[in-house]
């Protein structure tokens, strides 16, 4: 199996290297500096089937999510944390998140973009490990910034960010001596596949992602490095389906589960408001 | 202002056929369909044909309604991108233009910039020189030659144009 995995992620490296066709910055495991459409509704189910090394167990995890094109530079997230762990399905948390575009520089088929986030979430969880994840098992904010540029034929996009890690709840404090504090980082690139013309708006589009990220925790010297492979699929130029595999390069730290596939649906409602 | 206003000639027969831009910074058929949808549903467009693989649009307008280049490029801004080019098609007759001359189309005054003193006939494109309307680089061909006339561009109603080439 694992070898298996090990041949596709070098076939989709050559892949990217070969078909050079077009860029494509909908990237599965991190956001871009483009916004969604203003006045427009995005409606998305994540579904994250990690391998729990600890338990030998998959853990599932649910994130519903609603996105906001408010304008032209802003765009907001609400999302949802479900999870099964402890045996049963249940919410253990809420998040938002704000993107805004800070510079915009277009041209025919590229451009390059800069933005900066912001995430706030809640969540109840138990915390049994290291990492801090604020869209899975922490409580706590975020604040980054994020540099795309499209060029005709690849798309690179680099996030960096600062996240902070509070008590989940009364119930469950964040443990002592544990580092709270965490700088996240990510690189990004993205190819579409096909179709080789565009004619209409009917065809599916077929695109390939690559993606590297990782987190240094602050006062501690530990980290994570986790590469994800994604294949994308666009109906109708409106609903996208994102089948990602993540895992880890490296790590010096604690981590429950850092391997498994992440399956996300994705629907764009135009010009709602 | 008076001298603008003796300028200007109005050429009743002429009016405004369509619109035709291309949107920048996008490569995705989502994006270029964000703007498709954003151009559709401005009240004055009847009609938008797309070429998606050149991310241009081409937008043809209701007749009693008033057409606003400006809500056009809001259009696209909206959506997320920005205006490469965008020109008026517009039907002549026998009207003549210069550099620096002024002309009032159907409820828009064209200045024209950098053009040979000529006659228009027929159907003939005019390409807005405006800020947000072209690419900065094409823009900057035109630096100096109307940036000193600025205040007279009022609103979404008085505009900058040159001839294209082709």
């Amino acid at each position: 199996m694992k070898k298996f995995i090990q041949c596709g992620i070098l076939w989709m490296t050559f892949v990217f290297y070969i078909n050079i066709i077009r860029a494509q910055e909908l990237f599965v495991f991190s956001e871009p500096a483009s916004n969604m459409p203003a006045k427009s509704l995005g409606i998305r189910a994540s579904n994250w089937l990690m391998y729990d090394n600890t338990n030998k167990t998959l853990n599932y995890q649910l994130i519903p999510e609603i996105m906001w094109g408010a304008n032209k530079n802003l765009m907001i997230h609400l999302d949802g944390f479900f999870t099964n762990q402890g045996g049963n399905f249940h919410a253990v948390g809420a998040g938002a998140y704000a993107k805004y575009r800070i510079y915009t520089a277009d041209d025919v088929n590229r451009h390059f973009r800069l933005a900066i986030y912001g995430r706030l979430s809640l969540n109840n969880s138990v915390i049994f490990q290291q990492e801090i994840d604020l869209t899975r098992n922490n409580t706590g904010y975020a604040l980054g910034l994020i540099a795309t540029q499209l060029l005709h034929r690849q798309a690179i996009s680099a996030t960096i960010g600062f996240n902070q890690a509070y008590n989940n709840g009364s119930q469950n404090k964040f443990p002592a001596g544990q580092a709270d504090q965490a700088m996240n980082f990510s690189l990004s690139t993205g190819r579409l596949l096909f179709p080789r013309e565009y004619i209409s708006y009917k065809q599916t589009n077929f695109n390939l992602m690559l993606e590297l990220s990782g987190q240094h925790l602050i006062g501690e010297n530990a980290g994570f490095l986790d590469l994800a492979p994604a294949v994308q699929f666009i109906f109708n130029s409106q609903t996208r389906l994102d089948i990602g595999y993540k895992f880890q390069l490296y790590s010096d730290m604690q981590r429950v589960a850092p391997n498994g596939f992440m399956i996300r649906v994705e629907h764009l409602l135009f010009n709602v408001f | 202002m008076l001298v603008f206003g003796l300028l200007i000639q109005s050429v009743a027969s002429s009016q405004i056929q369509s619109v035709s831009l291309q949107a920048s910074g996008l490569t995705c058929s989502m994006c270029s369909r964000a703007i498709y949808k954003s151009l559709k549903k401005l009240p004055s467009v009847a009609r938008v044909q797309e070429d998606i693989a050149h991310s241009s649009y081409h937008i043809q307008f209701k007749d009693a309604q008033k057409v606003s280049l400006a809500d056009l490029k809001k259009a696209v801004l909206d959506a997320g991108f920005s205006v490469a080019w965008m020109e008026v098609k517009a039907r002549f007759n026998n009207v003549e233009v210069a550099s620096d001359s002024a002309l009032q189309l159907d409820d828009f005054t064209f200045f024209f910039v950098d053009i040979q003193k000529q006659n228009l006939n027929g159907e003939r494109k005019l390409l807005i020189l405006d800020k947000d309307y072209l690419l900065e680089k094409d823009r900057k061909k035109y630096a100096g030659t109307f940036e000193s006339k600025s205040a007279a561009t009022g609103g979404d109603r008085i505009f900058h144009v040159t001839l294209p080439q082709s």
